[in-house]
């Protein structure tokens, strides 16, 4: 029995993702990655719900959710390989980006896929 | 203040007192991923402000009207900057430790210190440098801290005039200007 399609077929959403490669700082401060975006299937499950939290500057809502697709994410490195240089992939979920903060490569079973936990991006 | 040119002095200095790339010295509290390589850190702390600044104020005739006095404050600030050096050796002279201490020592030197004078920085704390080696994944870190103290005069000018308006009668043709109209 293949469990090839299964990440596929419990997809609930198709969602853009935004890929963003470091830039060199400049004077010590950071500049604006390069961004590319694609398109994933996948399944987003809230994984907390949405917290708010009371801090003395004011109220905050934070949310994380777990995400489960087939196509490669990218958590990021500094370190040499295919993710070295890059910053943690963003998803866009509902009208929020969310920034990957944990991934898991499950590669075995013939049903090889990535399970994100994604944490809402506050400006 | 400005702080653009204080930072990027600053920056410079570290980069030519610790021979470092200067994509290897970084301001702390990024929000990007963090060197595996040798790299520094700085973070400053301040101003304290140093007795009680001085009130200004000098007059410039020629100036355009509304401008002729220049107001001023100015005082000197003292600042802290905190050097944070971290290396994959433990030990030798390149350890953070013997990093930092080069700092010290290198800046020093009359054109190492010109980055600095150039942009109205005098360092007069040179600091103590603490080693302190932590594991960093499987294998000890060199990391060393270093906190430097400096003094700048920060100025703040605004302009005024003794006549806001000026009334001209023409007797003859009966008429009135006003400057500015």
């Amino acid at each position: 029995m293949s469990y090839a399609d299964s990440i596929t077929s419990l997809a609930n959403a198709t969602l853009t993702v935004t890929r963003r490669q470091q830039a060199a700082p400049v004077d010590g401060r950071d500049q604006a990655p390069t961004t590319s975006t694609f398109t994933i299937v996948a399944s987003a499950q809230p994984t907390s719900g949405r917290d708010l939290q009371r801090l003395p500057d004011g109220k905050i809502s934070a949310d994380l959710w777990t995400v489960y697709t087939k196509t490669r994410l990218y958590l990021g490195a500094t370190d040499a390989g295919t993710e070295g240089g890059y910053l943690p992939d963003l998803i866009q979920i509902g009208d929020k980006q969310h920034e990957i903060e944990h991934l898991e490569h499950w590669s075995a079973f013939g049903a090889e896929h990535y399970k994100a936990i994604c944490r809402a991006v506050v400006p | 203040m400005n702080w653009t040119t204080l930072e990027n002095a600053l920056h410079a200095w570290v980069v030519s007192a610790t021979g470092y790339p200067a994509n290897r010295v970084l301001w702390r509290d990024r929000s990007a991923n963090a060197p595996t390589a040798d790299h520094i850190t700085l973070h400053l702390d301040g101003p304290l402000v140093l007795g009680t600044d001085e009130q200004l104020d000098k007059t410039d005739l020629l100036q355009p009207p509304g401008q002729e006095i220049e107001l001023s404050v100015e005082g000197d600030r003292e600042w802290s900057l905190q050097v944070e050096c971290y290396t994959s050796a433990t030990t030798t002279s390149s350890d953070a430790k013997s990093i930092l201490s080069a700092l010290q020592t290198v800046g020093q030197l009359p054109f190492r210190r010109s980055i600095l004078s150039a942009q109205g920085i005098t360092l007069f704390d040179l600091g103590t440098v603490q080693y302190a080696p932590a594991i960093r994944e499987v294998a000890f870190q060199g990391r060393a801290i270093l906190v430097m103290r400096f003094y700048s005069r920060d100025v703040a000018t605004e302009k005024t005039g003794y006549i806001a308006q000026v009334e001209i009668t023409n007797t003859e043709a009966g008429r009135t200007f006003l400057a500015p109209p």
